[in-house]
């Protein structure tokens, strides 16, 4: 009796704490494959049109597909993104040489947008000194949410310009990868 | 219905064609460190330099996005009232601007065509003053787009690399090798296949000499041009060597007229400092 009251008493401490992690949309990182299309689409320089990939290779942690990005466009499930609040987001670029890159990321649909009043504000994100065959983790302080339901919520990563890949007559060699995508937001409006 | 021709402020045309075809440009984004600013409106590249000299980096441009161009096409629509729009901007194997503009055409129930030039600098303005030129005759939008398209593969675009340091700056080459480069004088000459840009050549020497050498390789290699038009867009090159590579291009008596254009902000950002090409329609003015 006394152990099954032991169990009950145990039970009940943590059931807080079970009942917040079973709902899955914490600061720590939303369910990506409940939130975001499963299909990510992708330019690549010197190729043309509009390629896809599949949602988990950006969110997993295996930089396996290195390649020319000019853009990586992730796009929001609206019947669930819809009034998400969105503290930050987060990748790790990899590149294939010593370098230093400049990302802009758009994010659409955000209620507040950028200083300008527009709601597709962009986010200057330089990342220096990425050596060769390593990561370099990037994190965009955002602090807003998705404010329509019926808007096109999106986030672009984008590497655009041809200088990235060909400066002053020389293939520059470079090629990335972006690898463990996420947004840290919870639901709670 | 009449058609208005759009393009982005990579195209390089001049001042007074821009005027006088009434074309309407978007301008690209260009970031110095965490400042951004619009090509033409509020940099230029005197500004590009001057950032490059003090930093000892390189700026950086930003594709214009969907929203951007929905709102750009959109201010077309509001000054010019019921007409149709081509927009022919910065090729797709060069910024994912294309496929946004693409994205954005679609709110315009076909009003908007979006043509890949597949192409930069004054190799897009060519096609851009084709455009223009039928659109002025009266043509319909989608036969000026599909008149477009059909010469597209035949925009003859190359640059000589003046400013090899421009590399070294990025961090992409060693310090040996940009003094290895700057001792054998050598400038780099690309052109643009395929939509995407190809090193073919590194001529040595001073830079006048190698420029007209390499416009008598091109007018060699690209022997079918339309005599119509064709341009020398340089970035800032000193104006005695542009000017003697025009009056060298006119004295072949091969165009009717010869434009010289000084790069915008977005290519001079890509190029450096000093680089120069002679870009023309190899097709023999079939069209």
């Amino acid at each position: 009796m006394k152990r099954f009251l032991s169990f009950v008493l145990v039970l009940f401490a943590f059931l807080p704490v079970m009942l917040f992690s079973a709902c899955g949309e914490n600061k720590t990182g939303i369910n990506m494959s409940r939130y975001f299309s499963q299909s990510v689409s992708y330019t690549l320089y010197g190729a043309n049109g509009t390629q896809t990939e599949n949602l988990s290779h950006f969110t997993g942690s295996k930089a396996d597909k290195p390649n020319k990005y000019l853009s990586v466009t992730f796009t929001g499930e609206n019947a669930w993104i819809y009034k998400m609040t969105v503290e930050k987001i987060e990748f790790d670029v990899f590149s294939n040489i010593d370098t230093e890159l400049q990302f802009i990321v758009r994010v659409s649909n955000l209620k507040n947008g950028d200083l300008n009043g527009y709601q597709e504000p962009k986010f200057t994100v330089p990342v220096d000194n990425i050596k060769a065959g390593k990561t370099a983790h990037v994190e965009i302080n955002v602090n807003d949410y998705f404010a329509s339901n019926s808007a096109t919520t999106s986030i672009v990563i984008e590497l655009d310009g041809a200088q990235h890949y060909f400066a002053n007559g020389e293939e520059t060699g470079l090629q990335i990868d972006i690898i463990n995508f996420s947004v840290k937001g919870e639901h709670k409006l | 219905m009449k058609t208005i021709i759009t393009s982005d402020s990579s195209c390089d045309l001049s001042k007074e064609q821009v005027k006088e075809y009434n074309i309407y440009e978007v301008p690209i984004s260009v970031i110095l460190g965490e400042n951004e600013f619009k090509d033409g409106v509020d940099i230029f590249p005197e500004d590009i330099f001057d950032y490059v000299k003090q930093n000892k980096k390189l700026p950086k441009t930003a594709a214009i996005s969907s929203y951007e161009y929905s709102e750009f096409f959109k201010s077309v629509f509001e000054k010019e009232g019921d007409v149709n729009i081509v927009h022919i901007g910065l090729g797709s194997k060069i910024s994912s601007s294309f496929n946004n503009a693409l994205e954005a055409a679609k709110e315009f129930d076909g009003k908007v065509i979006v043509v890949d030039g597949n192409n930069l600098s004054s190799g897009t303005g060519l096609l851009v003053l084709y455009a223009a030129k039928l659109a002025k005759d009266g043509l319909e939008a989608s036969e000026i787009a599909q008149k477009v398209e059909e010469r597209v593969a035949f925009v003859q675009a190359g640059f000589i690399i003046q400013e090899v340091s421009y590399l070294y700056k990025g961090g992409r080459c060693s310090a040996m090798a940009l003094i290895g480069a700057n001792l054998l004088r050598i400038k780099p000459r690309i052109q643009v296949i395929d939509g995407a840009m190809k090193n073919v050549g590194k001529p040595r020497g001073k830079m006048l000499p190698v420029l007209k050498q390499y416009v008598d390789d091109v007018l060699k290699e690209y022997n079918n041009p339309d005599k119509a038009i064709c341009f020398v867009t340089h970035s800032s090159i000193e104006p005695e060597i542009a000017d003697e590579i025009v009056e060298y291009v006119k004295s072949k008596n091969i165009f009717d007229e010869v434009v010289q254009t000084v790069a915008s902000s977005t290519i001079t950002s890509h190029c450096g400092k000093g680089t120069l090409g002679i870009l023309y329609i190899n097709d023999g003015g079939k069209a």
